[in-house]
């Protein structure tokens, strides 16, 4: 009796974490998308990739 | 060294891993500062904390912001670049000069910080140790030399108060 208790309460918590995690992501997601529409118009900031010299010296590096 | 000594000595260092990402800083830097060459650089990074409550869910979150920090000690500045612990790309760089910026100083509570506010609207905060194991959020570098010397250039020569 005494474990069957502890088990219930550990299965309570165990659902109220999960339905917790899940409507932070639903909450998130959709915050997420009303932001992305809103910056839709706005111009993307500039990306400079790492340049391509180090990138060879490394596939070099793999081959050998 | 015995079994214990062995066993309690903690993570070590790959060396070589920090001085190929220490390359590729130098890489990147270069590419978007002019005269990149002038500067010494050291890896740091920004904490966004945000709260948030969800009705039933509450709490914060942090991002973390990976930057490659120059500094160049005769013309008093320094040159902040976005990157991505993977050092696959980096944005715009940010210039801060001694004498432009509104004011400086090192934050001890609650995380030791570098912090700068160019003017009123707002600050960044640079976050700065000599190693962070962990890959996935920051860049793997070894610069303990390097922060001590910004950590002085910025003390004598930056900070304002």
């Amino acid at each position: 009796m005494f474990l069957k208790n502890i088990g219930l309460i550990l299965l309570v918590l165990i659902i109220i974490v999960i339905v917790g995690n899940i409507w932070f992501n639903i909450v998130e997601s959709v915050i997420n998308k009303i932001k992305g529409l809103f910056n839709l118009n706005k111009g993307s900031k500039k990306w400079y990739p790492l340049p391509e010299e180090n990138k060879e010296k490394k596939d070099t590096d793999k081959t050998i | 060294m015995g079994l214990f000594g062995k066993f309690f000595k903690g993570p070590e260092v790959d060396m070589e891993k920090s001085n190929s990402n220490a390359k590729k800083m130098r890489l990147l830097f270069n590419q978007v500062v002019e005269n990149g060459d002038d500067y010494k650089l050291i890896f740091g990074y920004t904490e966004d904390v945000a709260r948030f409550n969800y009705g039933i869910v509450h709490g914060s979150k942090t991002k973390i912001g990976n930057l490659i920090v120059g500094w160049n000690e005769g013309n008093k500045t320094i040159v902040v670049v976005p990157t991505v612990p993977d050092l696959s790309g980096c944005g715009d760089a940010t210039y801060y000069n001694r004498s432009e910026i509104l004011k400086a100083y090192r934050n001890k509570f609650p995380t030791d910080a570098f912090i700068i506010y160019p003017d009123e609207n707002g600050y960044i905060g640079i976050n700065a140790y000599d190693w962070l194991d962990d890959e996935k959020l920051y860049v793997y570098v070894s610069q303990e030399k390097e922060l001590e010397e910004f950590t002085e250039f910025f003390m004598n020569s930056f900070a304002t108060k």
